[in-house]
Formats: structure tokens, sequence, C-alpha cells
């Protein structure tokens, strides 16, 4: 029993060489990168495909497939093919870096796109700024994004942001308000009902600054996550609010759309409810959705602000489905950018890229794309032919019943929309006392 | 006070009622808790809707289908996963977080991340002394405190209920009487997870059918279970009255993030102060 | 005969160990290094829960909740306070101990599953509380901006590594020795323990405070690694994964976990192209495992390395 080593040896040798090849084979994955003439153009897109906001990513991951395809049946790049890998960012910062860096790092893509939670979207400028990879954000809306460019231009001047914050929305959804509505029906108070998230309560903020300027009296109720009712809106009816104006961007805006209409609460709903602004709320709300009146964004009611959108809605509706089309839009027109800047520049060489990047205008699916030089945000404020659309939608509709079918009626900004197409709920005191 | 907050309140407290019960009758009766509580609760709406669109049945078999399914469900994870191990509360306790998290994900692998239609089945309203009530919302509320009822007379009337009282009072002792533990926990488990689907079919029906309500009707199981007292299944129905009452008219006076504060407060406050909670007796430890 | 197979199996794990230590100076700065990094934070983690709950038989929910206030207090005091990163790790150390102190006290009361719910609602309340003052948790977006250890990856890897092995050191150490086992002491029988002679509250604290050191200082070395934190560090999923490596890993054994961590999340990279079945399938084998090898990886480990003892019977 005792003179046996030898066994002993070989089965410390067999464990030593597995565990050398298992450790060898996990570098395998970073090794292998080759350039070669026909190797594809390689493109990031992060996006959060699990966690609450899923909804989107997993509309992000599709939108990024049909570029992809696009792209490559026109040729691809620079005669190159293009391909665009999807990561999923998990809806974590540590998890958004991680992926970012295996992009860059191990499949060696030449710029980033997508990103949704700001704060996952602040942890990749650093790992964009980090390696110089370009990388346009599609989703992610907070200014302190932009605040980095222009406070470090040659650290974080990869970091761009094709996509506007949901401002220029909200101050559409206060200008009818106060140019249509007040005027016409004698809305005074507006009653702000607002998801407990960062961008709904920087909008709310925003836009009660911007009524409370014009002399209407402002009253805000902020609604935490995940609740299974609002009894606030009896409250803001008996506050005598004119007009409630939702800020809700998760699923619990049907729950807004239902306990008004089941109330019959006695007053205008107005303002930003996204699971309302899919042309499927209809559906999903068995009509409840009727005279509520939100953003849209223009691929979702098919308004042609360029030629490019509504044949890209329909392919896109007929693939994919239409859930989440606002996001999948933004990601598409990121990669959009991405793709005319590498042919613009002839190259895939980061500081190059960026360069063009600052100095031209790219056509996208809703308009043109213009990057600031100063803090290299879109310049949404530049109005058409640019782009206005943000991931929330730009122009005013509300959900109407015309000759017995659902519509979404644009009201708002003339002369788009018409706002005497507007049409109070019946059970609304008209005009308000 | 507006006569249609009190309303309200009460559809609430129905609501909570049901989406609790399941969860306090499995500990009573099976000692372990069960974190997936929520899933189960949620999965029913899913299940429902399934037979109701792609199957294309009508309500009473795509509900009775979905409340069956589920029910089967569980009780079939609960004999193979949990049944042998219960003992073990940290094992225990950790599998029932692992089928929460795989009912997570495999749901919204299946149905998608988002929001799915779900019909109301009783569109309209009735006016009691100028106040508009939905039916959808009366029919949930009783349709749920009737099954509540009826698991009532099951537990308490039957031989089988008797049965299971038995094995909650004392296991060694119903087990020399002849009962058979075992198959009183599988029994107790599927009645308990039948009534949750049950529950997360009015669920859907009233508010809407969503991957987030896992977690948000989780939540507040846990909160109502421990303020009516772990152990304690009837307290569940004045536990769940008193938090959606107060909810309903504190959300009013109070409002805003008060309210999602307000029940994490509500578990901490009631276990440091009262751990059995309102009606419960002293933890069960098997 | 067993002390020389005891002598091999040591020396193996410490040559596996020398080629992982070296492995990035050969590599140099790789997508994989920092895998390993995450991996390191994570494996603190999940080794020091271990104490907790493997040792003591407390199953908290709230190790993360500690984990993030390391991570937020280590981040203050570089931002505030102008100290060096690597201060900051033991600072969130301090903190967690702190919290692990007042946790451990309030939780004496409670055993079991109510144990469990009231570090629950810890990690929501902690949640809710880091979202509402966001003037200092900077709420949603997170603080960002911190100062990191150091940019160069395989120093990081370095630092962390060391942080990885101490823990593991200490926390077994502190597991063999007659602390350990008063700890196990109570978890098997809490009141034959007391019978015993042993004071249950003091170990039960102790080991609240221990595990709890750990996990601030794998939330400094999170905070110091990212350069950023923020309310997303107290998501249920975070939580979720630990008690996946936990499991997976093996309970009770300080190392079991730990390597729980390389499982989880090495699995979780290289399954990538599955996407959305990976938790399913690490629930799954989760539930397996505690049903069928409760020891976990770890345990099968120490059976395959024991195999060749006990096939020749000099186990005896």
């Amino acid at each position: 029993m005792e003179n046996r080593p030898g066994k002993r040896k070989q089965m410390i040798v067999l464990v030593l060489i597995a565990a050398i090849l298992i450790i060898s084979a996990l570098t395998l994955g970073c090794a292998e990168k080759k350039e070669e003439a026909k190797e594809p153009i390689k493109i990031g897109v992060l996006a959060p495909m699990t966690g609450a906001p899923a909804r989107a990513g997993n509309a992000m991951a599709k939108a990024a497939e049909m570029a992809e395809e696009d792209i490559n049946a026109k040729g691809g790049l620079l005669g190159r093919p293009v391909e665009i890998i999807v990561y999923d960012t998990e809806d974590k910062p540590e998890t958004g870096k991680l992926v970012a860096e295996r992009a860059i790092l191990q499949d060696g893509v030449v710029a980033l796109a997508g990103i949704f939670r700001s704060e996952v979207s602040m942890v990749v400028a650093e790992v964009a700024a980090e390696n110089k990879v370009p990388l346009v954000i599609g989703t992610a809306q907070t200014p302190k994004l932009s605040k980095l460019v222009e406070e470090d231009y040659e650290k974080y001047k990869y970091v761009f942001r094709a996509t506007t914050n949901a401002t220029i929305l909200g101050n559409q959804l206060t200008n009818f308000i106060m140019d249509y509505l007040a005027p016409k029906y004698g809305v005074k108070k507006v009653a702000f009902l607002t998801e407990d998230v960062l961008w709904a309560r920087g909008l709310t903020a925003i836009e009660t600054k911007r009524l409370e300027s014009k002399g209407f009296e402002v009253k805000s109720w902020l609604i935490p996550l995940g609740v299974t009712d609002i009894p606030e809106m009896k409250e803001m009816e008996a506050w005598g609010a004119d007009v409630i104006f939702p800020v809700f961007s998760s699923d619990n805006g049907y729950l807004v759309t239902r306990l008004y209409t089941e109330q019959k609460i006695d007053a205008i709903l107005l303002g930003v409810n996204n699971p309302i602004a899919s042309p499927e709320a209809w559906e999903k709300t068995e009509g409840r959705a009727e005279f509520e009146t939100t953003g849209f964004a223009a691929p979702v009611i098919k308004y042609p602000v360029t030629d490019e959108v509504v044949p890209w809605t329909e392919k896109y509706v007929s693939k994919y489905g239409v859930e989440g089309i606002n996001q999948a839009a933004d990601t598409y027109e990121a990669l959009q950018v991405i793709f005319q800047a590498i042919e613009k520049a002839g190259t895939t060489d980061a500081d190059k890229l960026v360069q063009v990047m600052e100095e031209n205008e790219f056509n996208v699916l809703r308009g043109k794309v213009k990057f600031s030089k100063k803090n290299h945000d879109h310049m949404a404020w530049l109005g058409p032919p640019y782009k206005v659309d943000s991931p929330l939608g730009g122009l005013v509709g509300q959900w109407q019943k015309v000759d017995g079918t659902p519509k979404i009626v644009v009201v708002w900004p003339q002369p788009i929309g018409n706002p005497d197409d507007w049409k109070p709920a019946p059970w609304i005191t008209i005009p308000r006392p | 006070m507006d006569i249609s907050l009190i309303i309200n309140g009460v559809f609430i407290g129905s609501v909570f009622a049901i989406a609790t019960i399941g969860l306090s009758f499995f500990y009573t009766t099976t000692g372990v808790f069960n974190f997936a509580h929520g899933a189960l609760l949620i999965l029913g709406g899913y299940l429902t809707y399934t037979g109701l669109t792609h199957l294309n049945l009508s309500l009473v078999p795509a509900a009775f289908l979905s409340v069956v399914a589920v029910g089967l469900f569980m009780t079939l994870f609960y004999r193979y996963a949990l049944l042998p191990i219960r003992e073990q509360h940290i094992t225990a306790i950790i599998i029932t977080l692992a089928l929460l998290l795989m009912l997570e994900r495999l749901i919204v692998v299946l149905y998608g991340p988002w929001g799915l239609p779900f019909p109301t089945f009783f569109p309209g309203v009735v006016i009691v002394s100028g106040t508009e009530i939905s039916i959808q919302k009366m029919f949930v509320s009783i349709s749920s405190l009737i099954a509540i009822a009826l698991m009532w007379v099951l537990i308490s009337k039957t031989w089988i209920g008797l049965g299971i009282r038995a094995t909650i009072d004392n296991e060694h002792i119903a087990a020399s009487l002849g009962i058979n533990a075992g198959r009183m926990h599988l029994f107790s488990v599927f009645i308990s997870s039948a009534i949750t689907a049950f529950g997360g079919i009015n669920i859907a029906s009233t508010l809407f059918l969503s991957p987030i309500l896992m977690s948000q009707m989780n939540m507040i199981a846990i909160t109502v279970s421990i303020l009516a007292g772990l152990g304690s299944i009837w307290g569940v129905i004045p536990a769940a009255f008193i938090l959606g009452i107060a909810d309903t008219i504190g959300a009013s006076y109070l409002g805003g993030w008060f309210r999602f504060v307000s029940m994490t407060v509500v578990v901490i406050l009631v276990l440091v102060i009262r751990p059995r909670g309102l009606f419960g007796q002293k933890e069960r430890v098997i | 005969m067993k002390k020389m197979w005891n002598h091999s199996v040591l020396i193996l794990a410490i040559l596996i160990l020398l080629i992982y230590a070296v492995y990035p100076v050969v590599t140099g700065d790789s997508y994989l290094i920092r895998v390993f990094i995450l991996i390191h934070i994570f494996a603190i983690l999940a080794a020091s829960m271990d104490i907790i709950v493997g040792y003591t038989g407390q199953l908290t929910a709230g190790h993360t909740a500690i984990w993030g206030w390391g991570a937020f207090f280590g981040a203050w005091s570089i931002v505030y306070l102008n100290i060096p990163p690597v201060l900051a790790i033991i600072i969130g150390g301090v903190v967690g101990a702190l919290l692990g102190l007042g946790i451990g006290i309030l939780c004496l009361r409670f055993r079991y599953l109510l144990l469990t719910l009231v570090t629950f609602a810890i990690l929501i309340l902690s949640y809710a509380l880091a979202r509402q003052f966001a003037s200092i948790t900077g709420g949603e977006l997170g603080i960002h901006g911190i100062p990191v250890l150091s940019t160069n990856r395989i120093i990081v890897f370095y630092i962390s590594l060391f942080v990885l092995i101490a823990t593991i050191v200490s926390l077994k150490l502190i597991g063999r020795s007659e602390i350990g086992m008063r700890m196990r002491a109570i978890k098997d029988n809490e009141e034959g323990a007391k019978v015993l002679g042993v004071d249950v509250v003091k170990y039960k604290v102790m080991a609240s405070v221990i595990g709890s050191f750990f996990a601030g200082v794998a939330g400094g070395l999170y905070t110091t690694y990212m350069g950023s934190v923020g309310a997303s560090i107290f998501f249920l999923d975070h939580l979720l994964r630990l008690i996946l490596m936990w499991g997976i890993g093996g309970g009770g054994t300080i190392i079991g976990p730990a390597l729980g961590a390389y499982v989880v999340i090495l699995l979780g990279e290289y399954l990538r192209f599955i996407e959305e079945y990976r938790l399913i399938l690490l629930g799954i084998a989760l539930i397996v495992i505690l049903r069928v090898f409760p020891a976990g990886v770890y345990g099968v480990l120490e059976k395959i390395l024991s195999y060749p003892k006990r096939l020749r019977g000099d186990h005896k």
C-alpha cells in the first residue's frame, strides 16, 4: 500500500494538466484577434435584456439585428461585412462595465451604441473613454453625460448622444395646455402624477416651473414604484385639478388609464404615459385609453417626418411587433450614425470617427442628427428637419374612436396636428369652473 | 370621507387577502415560507391568458385549467424538491428563492417582458347612492371572499380538513392516529397554490398583467402575512383589509414615497415590536 | 500515507493558485482579468456570507445591503474626505462591521424565517433610502467619477486577489478555531449549545460582525474598482445571485461559496449564447445541488480528490 506513489503522481499530473487546459481554454477567447481584409466590422449594442426595462432592451436588440441585415444588404461598410453584437447589461452597472469591456477587449468592436439606464450609461462612458472607442448613446437621457464631455473634452470626446431628452416632449404637452386648452376650456390647475424615477421627477420640475411662470396653479403627487392602486387621482379631483398630468414609463401606466376611466375622474388626462403610447394600447386597455392624450413617437403613429420612417416602421412591426418601437428606433438611429460616420471617414479609427461625427450631419430615420461640438449632444432644439423625437415621443396625440375604429389623432404641434380635433371625455365638466 | 374611497379600500383589501391567503396557508401547514408566491400568483394570470388566447377557451375552463395547472405544478415541486428537506429551513428557503428566480425568468422568456392584454370579464358599472362601482371589481371582491370561504369550509368542516388541521397541530400525533402527514401536506399545497392562481386571475382582470407584478405582489403578500402573524391563516383577512384600507386612505392623505417605505416599515415594526403579528401564535418551528 | 496524500492535495492547490496568480503577468491586461476582479469581489462577499449562514445558521438576506452601504461609505470617504482608495476599502469594512453589530443585535430575537424576513426588509429599506436621499447617494444615477484603486487592471487583480485570499484564510482560521466550533454548535442546535454553556448571543453577534466586515470590504473594493456606486447595488438580483453562489459552491466551507462565485460568473460568461435561460439553468442547478449534493461543488471536488485514498481503504 505504501509503495504506490506512481499512481498518486499520475493523478496529480492529470489534475494539473486539466487545470492548465482549463485556464488556457479560458485564455483562448482573448487570444483570437486577427485582422483580415474580409473580417467583419464589429459594432456592439448594449441593452438591458433582463431586469425591469427588459421590454425596451428586447426591442433594442431587435433593432440591432435589423440594422445589421439592412447594412449588409447594401454591401456592408468599406467593402467589409458588418457584425452587430448585442450585449445584455442586465440593467446593472457592473455588468454594463463588464460587457462593454468584453465588447472592446475581447470582441474588438470599433464602436458601441445603445444603453438604457442612466447609471449604466455613466459607467460605460468611462469604459469607452478609457479604451478610446466611440460610444453613441441611444436612449439614456441624463444631462450629466454631456457635462462629462463639456468638462473633460480630451478624455470623454468619444461619447455622443443621438437622442434628446424628454423635456422636448414635456414642453409640447405643456404648450398644448397653455396655448390651446387654457384659452378654450379655462384650464387653470394642473396636477402632476409622477412616477418616482429620475427622468420623471426632472420633467415634472421643469414643466412645473414653465406652467407656474404662466400663472397656472400646479401641484404634484409622487407615486412610488410598485403600487396596486392610485387613490391620489381622487384626491386630485377633489383639489380641483383641470388636467391630470401623468409622468409614467413603467407598466403601472396601465393602472392610471384604468382608474381614470373607471372612476370617471372629472379632469383631463394628458401627460406622458408610455404604455399608452403603443399602438396596441387600445387593445391592452380594452378601449380605456379613449380620450387619453399623451406623447407619441413618429414611428408609432406612422407619421412621415421623413420618407424613411413609415416603411421602416412597417418592416419592423411586421417582423417583431410594435413593443418598445421608440427605443428600437433610437438604437437603429445610433447605429445609422455610426455606419455613416465609418463610411465618411473611410476607416474605423476612433479619433477619425470622432472628428467626422463632430463635423457632419447624419440622415437617420426621424430626421437629421447633428452633434453639438461642445457637449456632443444631438441638438434637437434646432427643430425639423433635425430629429425632435425623444425616446418617449415628440408629437401630442389623443386616442379616439373615428367612425368606430380606434385611432391616434395628432393634435399638436401645429401645423402637424390640428388642436380642434381634440375632444374632452364626455364625463368631464366643460368649460372648467 | 368619500364613500368611493372606502369601497375602493374594501376592493384592495379583498385583493390583498386573496393574494396572501395561499402564502399563509402554505406556511402554516408545511412550515416552508414560499418566496416564489408572487410568481405563482401571476403565473395563474398568465396561464389563463394562454387558455383564452392560444387555446381559444372561454373564461371558466381557462380559469379552471390554470388553477389546476398551477396547483399540480406546485404540488409536484413540493413533493420532489421541498418535502424531503423541509426541516432544513435554510435549504427550504433557498429552494423557494431559486424557484422565484426561475419562474420569473421563464415567464419573461415565454411571454415577453411587457404587459399583455387581459380582458375585463364583467364590464359596466352599478350606481349605489350616487357612487359608481365597477361590476368587475365587485365580482373580484365577492369571488375572492367566496373562494376563501370555500377554503374555510374545506378545512374546518370536512374530513380532509380535519386531517390537515391535525397535521398542523402535531404531526407525530396525527401520524399515530393514522393520518398520512405527507399526503396532508400535498393536499394543502394544492389548495393553497390553486387559490393563489385564482387570485392571480382576479388581479390580472382588475389591475393588469405584466411581469413587474410578480415582485410587487410578492412584497404585498409578505407584508400582509407578517402583519397577520406567521402561522395564522385566518388572520390574513383582517390584516389584508387593514392594510388595504390604510393604503388607500393613507395614500390619499400622506401620499408619495411614504407608501413604498410604509410597507417595509410595517414589516420591520411588526417584527421588532410584536414578531407574532396581530393574530399569530408564537413562531412555529418544525 | 494519509498525510502524504494531504500534502499532495495541498501542493496541487498551491500549484493551481500559482498558475492563477501568474496568469495575468503572462497574458497582460485582458478582458478575462476584469472578469476575475469582479469574481474576487463576489467571492469575498459569498465567503463572508458563509460565516453567518453556513456556520451560525442564520439565513441573512441583508448581506448585500451591508455590501452596498460599505460601498457607499467607501465612496463618501473618498469624495468628501479625500482619503486614498486603498483606505476606503478598510473604511467600507469598518462600516460593514458596525452595521453587522447593529443588525446582529437587532436580530438576536429572531430565528429562522423571521430573521430572513427582517433582513430582507432591511435590504428593501436600503434601496428606498438610497433612492430617496439623492443629494448624497446620487439616487438612481449614482455617484460617478470616484478615484479608482489603480487604472492598471493587473494591480487591481492582485489587490483583489490578495484581499480574497486574506478573507478566506482569516475566515477559515476563525472557522477552525474554538469560535467556529461554537458557531457550528449554535447552528446545529441552539438550545443544546446554550445548555452546554455556549454564549449564544456573543457568538451570533460575532459572526454577524465578522461576516459584515468582509462584506463591507467587498463593498469598498467594488466602489474603488467601478469608480461608481448607485442605488442599483441594492437590487434583489444581487442577493439572488449571491445565494446561487453560496448554494452551488457548497455552504459551510468558506472556500465553497468562493468557488461558487467562480462557477456562477464564469458560467454566466461562457453561456452568454443561451441568454435568458442562463439563470433558469443555474436555478435548476442550485435545486439539484441542494437536494443531491448538499456539499456543493466544493464537496464534490473534495470527494474526487480523496477518491484514490478511499479506493485503497487507507482512510481509516
